[in-house]
């Protein structure tokens, strides 16, 4: 799926490039670059989603960015366009109701405060990425939802349902993969998925259930010998049962290699376009771009930044830093390149011209650095990620020495790949 | 429905634990090891003048009961709650649609079923040797015997699961329980006696000392004031002997023979209360804390 060509937008999309590519290696690194005008670095929007609905999934979220950068390095600016001003809407117009709606909800364990003002809004339908480091809040937050913990202010509501007064009618609709759970060693997978079925009162199969989790093989063995992953899976599998309107996972790819973590995105896939709501947290930024709708970032229990992914990347993109390795560097190539629009800045070490620019510039800049007579070797792209974003949120704003740390820059020339690499 | 759900997934869990089939065990050996202890190698038990030899096993029986049963109901039911809470695996269970009163009475009932099914297959083991070795078998009696020992075990389960949903730590619910076994089965008649001594101003009333309670001068008469024998009957153990001597016809001294011209509070039957009261107060308090605590 991840090797599908995404659809041709504005006239640029890969699939009418890859079949002419490979006439040099920089055509290929030059597509890419396109690509990622479209979709950002490493990012596989849903290949297979026509324009219309991808417009529409975005459509009356690009405008709601709860931050605007400034300009400087993790200097994001507390300019809120107050989020989810304009109601987000299905493909088919109707106007969403509230997955998960926090009002002010405030934790307190003793004087440690867990969570503080929280406010959260997600939308049925939407795959929404909850991020922060370790310690954020994030599963106090998921918690809360459950019912496990009680806030200390403010309400939360699921599907509808308040989570102190009705949280068993919540829990009927919801499929919860919670963190820090154990299984139970001495039943098998089979008992522990018949028991998920047992308790949500429907007729899933299980082993329908463990092939598509993966654990198939393993299903009639005790899961106390299963590996974190496997156990991993098999909650997963639990929590799919009985089709669940909502998906609460909390650190869904722990445990997970690199190819269970995609298999768990393309679950998380097939269950929204099933029409399921997904929210899930993580602390790893790569986990979560590829396939979220929003992101709301969490630090020190309060909610620091709010925004559709297309929205932060394109925030990103602007500071996106293209380097240009060249034979030689012609005379006035730097004043050319300077001149080009939305070129922020440009300067050159050695044989390399780096040009803080935006995303959609970087062709026009090669293409200048080329028409002054130069030859251009190699490029890269040093995106100010969203890693490095999320890192401006997450790391109280200090300046973090590395670029792009989202895999390898520029040179990348798979998509598909690229994400695997985040993992 | 919920309840049950998590009701039979505690008990498919104590069946592949194995620890159902070793508690089977522990009972078979227990009952039939004592069955055969007294019947045939102690000559049969000895009850009192004019009754069947066999109302003596009964006898012989209750004090191994009365210790080794609570302890077996603790340990049955101390983790049932607490240690999904400590290994996490109660997020699993709650993330389900289930209460915390289904996960509370399901672990209830999840723990009474097994406990249930090692006493009565021990005891019917038992049984076997007892009718082998006897001339008589009392059917009646011995369901009762049986049945009133799963009871008066089970009160000691539910204590330990009530405190084992009111703690975040298995030791603290195990010391709870455990502690709540000695005071009830070793120390509470001096206890009494000490509240007594103490309220009587530390110094001992007439006919009572500290270690032995109330005493009669001549056989026959009662000098304990009725309060003093309801509070020392309060105990779990008593309440079962008092109960059980409902069962029997015949005077084993099980209910101290109380009948007719006591007050209704030290009538044998009111053995079946203060069960009742044993069995539904701490798991009430520790369902109630528990529905009040974060996980």
């Amino acid at each position: 799926m991840l090797n599908v060509p995404p659809p041709a937008l504005s006239g640029a999309g890969r699939g009418d490039r890859d079949d002419d590519g490979n006439r040099d290696g920089l055509e290929i690194s030059d597509t890419e670059t396109e690509t990622n005008v479209l979709f950002g670095k490493g990012s596989s929007r849903r290949p297979n989603e026509t324009k219309s609905a991808l417009d529409n999934r975005a459509g009356g979220r690009r405008c709601n960015r709860a931050r605007r950068f400034d300009g400087t390095r993790g200097g994001w600016s507390l300019q809120t366009e107050t989020a989810l001003s304009i109601a987000p809407t299905r493909r088919d117009g109707v106007a969403l109701m509230s997955a998960i709606e926090l009002n002010n909800v405030t934790k307190r364990f003793g004087s440690v405060s867990a969570l503080e003002n929280c406010d959260l809004d997600v939308r049925e339908g939407e795959i929404y990425g909850f991020l922060g480091p370790n310690g954020a809040g994030k599963s106090t937050t998921i918690n809360v939802l459950l019912d496990f913990i009680r806030p200390t202010g403010g309400t939360a509501r699921v599907l509808g349902h308040d989570t102190q007064a009705e949280s068993q009618r919540i829990r009927e609709r919801v499929g919860v993969l919670p963190e820090g759970f154990d299984v139970y060693d001495r039943l098998t997978g089979r008992q522990h998925l018949e028991f998920a079925i047992d308790s949500k009162n429907t007729n899933d199969d299980p082993d329908a259930l463990a092939e598509r989790v993966g654990i198939a093989d393993a299903i009639d063995r005790k899961a106390g010998g299963y590996s974190k992953g496997m156990a991993q899976r098999l909650v997963l599998g639990m929590a799919l049962v009985g089709q669940p309107d909502l998906l609460i996972l909390d650190e869904p790819s722990t445990g997970l290699d690199p190819n269970g973590a995609r298999e768990m995105r393309e679950i998380i896939r097939a269950e929204n376009d099933r029409g399921a709501t997904v929210f899930f947290s993580s602390h790893i930024l790569g986990q979560v771009d590829a396939i979220c709708d929003r992101v709301g970032i969490l630090r020190g229990g309060e909610l620091v930044a709010e925004d559709t992914v297309e929205g932060l990347r394109e925030a990103t993109s602007a500071e996106a830093t293209l380097a240009v390795e060249v034979d030689r560097v012609p005379d006035g190539v730097l004043e050319d390149v300077r001149e080009l629009p939305s070129v922020s800045e440009a300067r050159v070490e050695d044989t390399t011209i780096r040009a803080s620019c935006d995303d959609a510039a970087k062709t026009k800049v090669i293409r200048t650095i080329e028409d002054a007579g130069a030859t251009v070797e190699d490029f890269s792209t040093e995106d100010a990620s969203l890693e490095e974003l999320f890192a401006s949120y997450t790391d109280d704003g200090t300046d973090r020495s590395t670029g792009g740390t989202g895999g390898p820059d520029g040179t990348d020339d798979r998509v598909g790949e690229h994400e695997e690499a985040r993992t | 429905m919920s309840t049950l759900a998590v009701a039979r997934k505690d008990f498919s869990d104590a069946v592949r634990s194995r620890s159902l089939l070793a508690l089977v065990a522990l009972f078979v050996l227990f009952a039939a090891g004592a069955t055969y202890l007294v019947a045939d190698v102690l000559g049969g038990g000895g009850g009192p003048e004019g009754v069947p030899a066999v109302f003596g096993l009964f006898i012989s029986l209750i004090f191994p009961i009365t210790v080794l049963v609570p302890l077996i109901g603790v340990m049955t039911g101390y983790k049932s709650i607490v240690g999904e809470r400590e290994s996490g695996s109660v997020k699993l269970l709650l993330s389900l649609p289930h209460t915390r009163r289904d996960v509370v009475a399901g672990k209830t009932i999840g723990r009474i079923a097994v406990f249930a099914v090692a006493i009565i297959v021990g005891f019917a083991v038992a049984a076997v040797i007892a009718f082998v070795s006897y001339d008589t078998f009392p059917a009646v009696e011995y369901a009762g015997f049986t049945l009133m020992t799963i009871v008066f075990g089970v009160v000691y389960l539910v204590f330990a699961v009530g405190m084992s949903a009111a703690t975040g730590s298995t030791s603290v619910a195990l010391w709870l329980s455990l502690g709540f076994f000695a005071l009830f089965q070793f120390l509470w008649g001096f206890v009494v006696n000490l509240f007594v001594w103490v309220v009587n101003g530390f110094s001992s009333p007439e006919n009572f000392s500290i270690v032995s309670g109330y005493f009669s001068i001549e056989q026959g008469t009662v000098v304990a004031p009725d309060w003093y024998r309801l509070v020392t009957s309060l105990s779990p153990s008593n309440a079962y002997q008092s109960a059980l001597g409902t069962f029997f016809t015949q005077d084993l001294n099980f209910g101290l023979g109380r009948s007719g011209s006591v007050p209704y509070y030290l009538q044998d039957w009111f053995g079946f209360v203060v069960l009742a009261i044993w069995l539904v107060v701490p798991l009430l308090l520790g369902y109630s804390r528990f529905r009040r605590s974060d996980l």
